[in-house]
């Protein structure tokens, strides 16, 4: 901790030279001069080596010249001296600034705090301080930083609004809206012309804080209307003052005036499917089918070329030939101009309604029987593709097949047909045939980037990662890089880089298993004579690649959470940007934004599949690891003089595979493969830091995976959470899910007294267990007791508790393994191969 | 719309894959890659070498590729404007996108000063033949026997010239 009171130097006269000397090193760093400015630092140095200020701004230049480690000593070094000596104000907002630059907020808020206690009078801290505050959340704080700078500036527009943001940040509404209103008074007549747009926003942004505090209270929507009435002449977003306007209304209940606001806003764009919604909750018809379908029709009257009013009848009528006659009217008159994408419009009906499957089945089918090739080609080939994308849908894979293939045998130089022909190969489980038809589509046009993509990811999911990475290094710079890697990287390419690694996991379970077999082959029946060099060989190459995608497929998936912190971190400069071009709604929205990053789909992704590494890393029990080693390293042993012949032959290639899977420069990262990574003594602790905790923390609490918290909760050996995890889990998802009872069963038998748990920890989880609804708690310590048939009947069974039970419970492992291949048989092929090939 | 439903355009590098995937579609011929590349090769800075891509309704459907030939040594083939491949898919014919195509061809030629288009089709491809009939060109010499050498079809060809 700082101290909080500046104690001075005790001999200020004495030092007065160094002082001054040390002013200057400080303007010189200001100016950019780093090196010139440790020169100065060096000379006060050399006099006064505790001299704390010149050692923290010693260590805040060596830092922006790039000499990390150096400037993190110093900097240690003047924190330690001044616990004892204590600080100046100048000294604590040089380290605030160094904290600031290496991301540590909270030590920066910290140190910038004690500059300001210990009398610094730059109120610019302030400012700074707002910023690292609503950086890390902390928004009571910034409110007060943001008072405090406003008071000394008042001449400036975004401290006002910083002002205002914050306190509607902090529910202040009312305050808020005073703070605006008060500017707008100041600067009423003296705006320029480059001032009105941020002065349009700032209106709007009143509006937008005096609507959410108005809540359903009449009168103050009435002021709220008002005040927009007032303002609509100089707000220069006509579409917001519509919208709310329209919102206002139907708030009041004013159905009549409400529908024509938002008929205008569908005037303004008859696509948005949203604003359809909206007026029928204006005209209180949501409810009310004929008057829909009536509604509706008017509609498409109005707005012939738009979708939504011919598509969203489909989704509530209910006369079954009615739909029928309307679906066709959709479908075909689409299929007719030959528009690509008709399968995918009507895609979300199959979900919703599944009763359209047989008629888009029936509809279909029998306009391609009236399609004539030679007259209407186009119709014909797209009306194949609908066809193929819908026996997809329905799993019969045969019949897509042949669909596909008169499309491509019709028009063969259309790309969109190359990659649904890949897309059900896949499905069937075809996965190198996939990326080779994909292969085949790319070549039609060598600069189409979709289909560039689309082939990597192919490829990738064939495990063919050195092709992907040659295809997608068409597009990518590759100056100083033998391919494309570093480059998406740089560019943050998740979607590449994620499939990247999952390739690389799946290539390291295979090469794994292979390594296995091979080693246990070689232990019971030894080495062939006459081939032992190639047999070695193998074995090492085995034990390498498995080391390497292990720890590359661990690598990538870092990198992927590498760029949800960088997301974050982005954040920083707009806290102060939005404020100076006076864009308050957009800044919001960005907080909401940033809120959510950990619960994206890619970044769970990423972290679920490190979370299958790392925990396996942890399971591995140490026995196993050392057996593994010894027989290993005994056949080397007992040939020694061959292996070392097999290893130089081995190195040799070791730089090329280095260079291809470079991801950063090397200065930054010398770890190319993650090997450090994998062989971290405690695989936990990094899934929690690089991975788990920012999701733990900022996601919200519906969103959150539980049964992940329970792996995890799990394998630290805190039982009590893992209860917390499975309550939370029945709570979401029902107490009969699958998941449910798996984890149920799984926390139960955790408790018994061989299980390596500690005994509170597993009492507590006990007595949680005791309240779960029919699991048999006395059967606990029965190991004849039969678990499986236990879930079977009281629990919904689905594929991922059934491999849930299978990893946990390995006494009935091969129970569970029966019904799993009960369970896939209802899949597609595709899924079911990944679960033969890779959980089983 | 006023705009043309079927449209020519240039070969370029990146789009010889369609052109190479539409010949080898739609003629029984199998052209080495070699043919290809001279497409988007050129030598020695003189155009002798003319191809196009047919598009209808903005998917490409047709091909052609020309030479010149010159006859400076006195081999037998004549002066003119040699159509190497003229091809549209079978279901977009009809839809006057090979007369496009032949178009561009003669129009090449006479940009070149050359006045006649000379052209090989297979013996039996009698569809063909009254296609090129119909449109002014006539038989110019005896049937070649065994002219095509990688061909699922037939190896006899007749040469057919138009001049103008």
């Amino acid at each position: 901790m700082p101290p909080r009171k500046f104690l001075g130097s005790k001999n200020l006269a004495g030092r007065a030279k160094e002082h001054s000397q040390f002013l200057e090193a400080l303007k010189l760093y200001e100016s950019r001069q780093y090196k010139k400015s440790l020169k100065t630092l060096d000379t006060v140095l050399k006099k006064d080596s505790l001299n704390i200020d010149a050692l923290a701004l010693k260590g805040l230049d060596l830092l922006s010249l790039g000499e990390k480690k150096d400037a993190e000593n110093y900097v240690k070094n003047a924190i330690s001296k001044i616990q004892s000596i204590g600080a100046s104000a100048i000294c604590c907002h040089v380290l605030g600034i160094y904290m600031r630059s290496t991301q540590n907020y909270a030590e920066a808020i910290k140190w910038f705090q004690t500059s300001l206690d210990n009398g610094s009078a730059n109120q610019q801290i302030y400012r700074d301080l707002a910023t690292l505050q609503s950086q890390i959340g902390d928004f009571k704080g910034a409110l007060a930083s943001r008072k405090t700078y406003w008071e000394s500036f008042l001449g400036y527009r975004s401290n006002w609004t910083g002002l205002a943001v914050a306190q509607d940040i902090n529910g202040e509404h009312e305050k808020a809206i005073d703070t605006l209103s008060q500017f707008e008074k100041l600067v009423e007549g003296k705006l320029g012309e480059p001032e009105l747009y941020e002065h349009n926003e700032c209106l709007m942004y009143k509006n937008d804080i005096m609507f959410r505090a108005a809540g359903d209270n009449k009168d103050k929507l009435h002021n709220v209307l008002n005040h927009l009435n007032e303002v609509e002449k100089d707000i220069f977003d006509k579409y917001g003052v519509l919208d709310r306007k329209a919102a206002i209304y139907h708030k009041l209940g004013d159905s009549k005036l409400a529908s024509k606001y938002i008929r205008m806003l569908i005037q303004r764009n008859p696509d948005d499917f949203q604003f359809y919604g909206r007026l029928e909750e204006a005209l209180g018809i949501q409810n009310d089918n004929e008057k829909r379908e009536i509604l509706y029709g008017n509609l498409q009257k109005f707005y012939p070329r738009s979708d939504p009013p011919k598509f969203i009848p489909l989704t509530f009528i209910d006369d079954k030939s009615k739909l029928e006659a309307k679906f066709a009217d959709y479908v075909i008159a689409q299929l007719k101009r030959g528009v690509p994408a008709t399968f995918g419009n009507v895609k979300p009906l199959y979900r919703s309604r599944s009763e359209f499957v047989p008629i888009s089945d029936k509809v279909v089918n029998e306009f391609f029987q009236q399609v004539d090739p030679y007259k209407d080609p186009v119709s014909y080939v797209w009306t194949c593709y609908y066809l193929a994308q819908h026996y997809l849908y329905v799993k019969d894979f045969s019949k897509a097949e042949s669909f596909i293939n008169k499309a491509i045998e019709s028009t063969p130089t259309l790309v969109e047909f190359y990659i649904l022909k890949g897309r059900i190969l896949k499905a069937i489980g075809k996965l190198d045939e996939a990326a080779e038809w994909l292969e085949e589509g790319r070549k039609l046009d060598l600069q189409d980037r979709f289909i560039n993509t689309k082939t990597v990811k192919y490829l990738l999911r064939a495990n063919n990662v050195d092709k992907a990475v040659e295809t997608v290094s068409l597009f990518t710079k590759n100056d100083d890089s033998v391919n494309g890697v570093k480059d998406l990287h740089l560019v943050e390419a998740a979607w590449f880089i994620v499939e990247q690694a999952e390739a690389y996991h799946r290539l390291y379970l295979e090469s794994n298993k292979r390594l296995h077999e091979k080693l246990s082959a070689v232990k019971t029946q030894g080495l062939v004579e006459e081939d032992v060099e190639s047999q070695l060989k193998e074995l090492k190459q085995l034990e390498w690649s498995t080391k390497k995608y292990q720890g590359l497929s661990l690598k990538r998936f870092q990198a992927v959470a590498k760029m949800y912190r960088q997301f974050e971190d982005d954040q920083l400069d707009f806290h102060s940007y939005c404020m100076r071009k006076g864009t308050p709604r957009a800044y919001l929205e960005m907080l909401d934004w940033g809120r959510r990053i950990y619960g994206n789909p890619m970044y769970v992704r990423s972290m679920k599949g490190a979370s299958q590494i790392l925990f396996q890393l942890h399971d591995e029990s140490a026995e196993s690891k050392k057996e593994f080693d010894e027989t290993f390293n005994g056949i080397m042993k007992e040939n020694a003089k061959k292996s070392k012949k097999v290893n130089s032959q081995l190195n040799k290639h070791r730089d090329e595979e280095r260079k291809a899977c470079v991801a950063y420069s090397e200065s930054e990262d010398k770890d190319v493969f993650g090997l450090e990574l994998i062989s971290s003594q405690n695989p936990l602790e990094v899934f929690w830091n690089e991975f788990y905790k920012s999701y733990a923390t900022k996601s919200s609490e519906e969103a959150r995976d539980y049964v992940l918290e329970f792996e995890y909760q799990y394998r630290t050996g805190k039982l009590a959470l893992c209860l917390a995890a499975l309550n939370k889990y029945a709570k979401y998802h029902g107490e009969k899910s699958g998941l449910t009872g798996a984890m149920a069963i799984t926390l139960l038998l955790a408790t018994r007294e061989s299980e390596p748990f500690e005994a509170i920890a597993q009492k507590v989880a006990f007595k949680g267990c005791e309240s779960i609804k029919d699991l048999p708690v006395a059967e606990r310590d029965n190991q004849e007791f039969d678990w499986c048939s236990f879930f079977t009947e009281h629990y919904e069974q689905d594929l991922p508790s059934l491999l849930f039970l299978y990893k946990h419970e390995p006494r009935q492992g091969e129970t569970y393994k029966a019904l799993i291949l009960n369970q896939i048989s209802t899949v597609r092929p595709q899924h079911q191969m990944q679960v033969l090939q890779y959980q089983l | 719309m006023s705009r043309d439903i079927v449209s020519l355009d240039n070969v370029y590098a990146n789009r010889l894959g369609t052109f190479v995937k539409l010949t080898n579609s739609i003629l029984p011929v199998q052209y080495p890659d070699s043919f290809f590349q001279e497409i988007v090769q050129n030598k020695n800075g003189k155009e002798t070498s003319f191809a196009q891509l047919a598009f209808y309704s903005e998917v490409a459907v047709g091909a052609v590729k020309a030479k010149l030939i010159a006859n400076k040594k006195g081999g037998i083939l004549p002066h003119g404007m040699y159509i190497e491949v003229l091809a549209v898919l079978e279901h977009y014919s009809g839809k006057g996108i090979g007369t496009k195509l032949l178009e561009y061809v003669e129009s090449e030629a006479k940009k070149h000063y050359q006045h006649a288009l000379y052209v090989h089709v297979a013996s039996d491809n009698v569809r063909a033949i009254t296609w090129y009939k119909k449109r002014g060109f006539e038989q110019d010499g005896d049937v070649l026997l065994d002219y095509y050498k990688n061909t699922t079809g037939s190896a006899n060809a007749l040469v057919l010239k138009k001049t103008f």
